[in-house]
């Protein structure tokens, strides 16, 4: 007789593991890439987070959903990863406005420069490129004022571009 | 108006702000224009980067195969067998920790990305759960306290030890197969997927007692000791102790129907020991004695039977007592002993 291991969310139908990568693959890995910046990273941390959930180690205990269950497990995975991975981030003037990043963009320069980020910074960048939220829903999911997030996606942007133009310390 | 600042530029391409006379401004302005098509490109290439790989859900399927549930029916104690991701890596010449984290005996601790000699021999000991790629390509999962010990060897590179705890192995194929040692004996395969686990019993640090429980997952499987060897099927489990052959426990899948025929055996078994058990106890209540003498006086002693008994005549019909309590005594033996009174 089978023993199933995985732990459930209370009152909800138990999802099977093919159902939870459908489900959630996609949040846990731009969760993932928002904590840790590099691509290759937020991959591993997304298998791992998966491995993790399909093993049923992890409880479930004050789970508000199954998603909330899901991304909780997902951020303390990226972190714990994110600890013995840790980037020194480049350190660029402030004042220097560099210019949009042209395609075709040097993949490894572009990973670099968007690890240099802050979690917050790759938020907003998520939000705005991938997602495609105006400034009061980016306000919203940060906390700020949309005038306030404008502002703020902006120096994200900044920031990613000077980073990109930097020199590798 | 001047050239518009970039910001402001990225603020009307990306929709929704609009400052008076921008758009005509852009319109007649070449400079401009080519600095707002930079900016949609800018915003394509991000959308790209930021974005989830394309073969991302597939992978994690893969990882969530139905195919990795066989572990998780298997009888070995519990959530010690883990998922394995086939890492089939070109073999090099080093052992990569893959995640993790594990101690050496020196108390070095390695985390991913660490990378060890092939042509050491290792002793490792998992504080968390960990994987590490071997040089052959193989993977090696390995609970909390799990240790095993690498070492080179011809042919296939490296030969893996277990000294206890639990492991779980992806063989990558090979033209020689990997042995796995452990104090039990040996096991060596040449592809495939199984779960080790040691047991072991120590008295003052040095293992007493040592016996493993192997389930083959896929692949082919051979298992040897000095006392003999095994060829272990896909879904099946061995046990393998350091005093004995190994020895097949039952596969999984016909686990329930051998269990069933094992029941009803035994329920036939105890049927028939009760049924005997009533003969017995019906003989022994239903012992009679038949009187050669019919006549006999009633308080004359008679000795007899195969038993031996004394029986007493109450009555003339041949009733005895025996012990006090009356019986109805009947043997097949109908010679009786006239005895003392």
């Amino acid at each position: 007789m089978a023993v199933d291991t995985r732990a459930r969310p209370a009152a909800e139908p138990a999802a099977s593991s093919a159902d939870l990568v459908r489900r959630y693959s996609r949040e846990v890995y731009l969760l993932s890439f928002r904590i840790l910046g590099r691509r290759e990273d937020a991959e591993d941390a997304a298998q791992e987070t998966f491995l993790a959930l399909f093993r049923g180690r992890t409880k479930l205990e004050g789970a508000a959903s199954e998603k909330a269950w899901v991304m909780t497990v997902a951020r303390n995975t990226a972190i714990s990863l994110g600890r013995s991975r840790r980037r020194p981030a480049l350190l660029v003037d402030d004042l220097l406005q560099a210019p949009p990043i042209e395609s075709p963009a040097d993949p490894e320069r572009l990973n670099q420069a968007l690890a240099a980020l802050s979690e917050e910074e790759r938020l907003l960048l998520q939000m705005k490129f991938q997602e495609k939220k105006s400034p009061a829903e980016m306000g919203e999911a940060v906390g700020k004022s949309p005038g306030a997030a404008a502002t703020a996606l902006c120096r994200a942007l900044a920031r990613l571009r000077q980073q990109y133009q930097g020199e590798a310390p | 108006m001047t050239h518009p600042d970039l910001d402001v530029l990225s603020a009307w391409v990306h929709g929704g702000v609009e400052p008076d006379g921008l758009p005509e401004h852009v319109d007649a302005c070449a400079e401009c224009r080519d600095q707002a098509e930079a900016l949609r490109d800018e915003a394509r290439l991000l959308e790209g980067a930021l974005a989830a790989p394309a073969d991302l859900e597939a992978r994690l399927l893969e990882q969530a195969r139905p195919r990795r549930s066989l572990l998780w029916q298997i009888p070995i104690a519990a959530a010690v067998l883990l998922g394995l991701v086939a890492l089939l890596a070109e073999p090099g010449r080093r052992h990569e920790v893959v995640s993790g984290r594990l101690a050496l005996d020196d108390g070095r601790e390695l985390a991913p990305k660490a990378e060890l000699a092939a042509e050491k021999s290792w002793r490792i000991r998992a504080v968390e759960p960990s994987r590490i790629r071997l040089a052959d390509g193989s993977a090696v999962e390995l609970q909390p306290a799990a240790q095993v010990g690498l070492a080179p060897v011809e042919g296939r590179g490296v030969e893996a030890e277990l000294v206890s705890g639990a492991v779980a192995l992806a063989v990558a194929p090979g033209p020689r197969r990997l042995t796995l040692r452990f104090p039990a004996g040996r096991l060596e395969t040449a592809e495939g997927r199984y779960g080790v686990k040691i047991v072991s019993a120590e008295q003052g640090g040095e293992p007493m007692l040592a016996a493993a429980m192997v389930t083959l997952v896929s692949g082919t499987l051979s298992l040897s000791n000095p006392h003999g060897a095994l060829e272990v099927s896909p879904g099946q489990s061995a046990f393998l102790t350091a005093s004995a052959a190994p020895l097949l426990t039952a596969a999984p899948q016909d686990r329930q129907e051998d269990l069933l025929r094992r029941l009803e055996q035994l329920a036939a078994a105890i049927a028939r020991v009760e049924a005997q058990i009533a003969k017995l106890e019906e003989r022994n209540k239903q012992l009679k004695v038949q009187v050669q003498n019919p006549g006999a006086a009633p308080g004359a002693v008679w000795v007899g039977g195969s038993s031996g008994a004394t029986f007493k005549v109450i009555q003339g019909t041949g009733t005895a007592t025996d012990n006090g309590v009356i019986l109805e005594v009947q043997t097949r033996d109908a010679n009786l002993k006239k005895g003392e009174k």
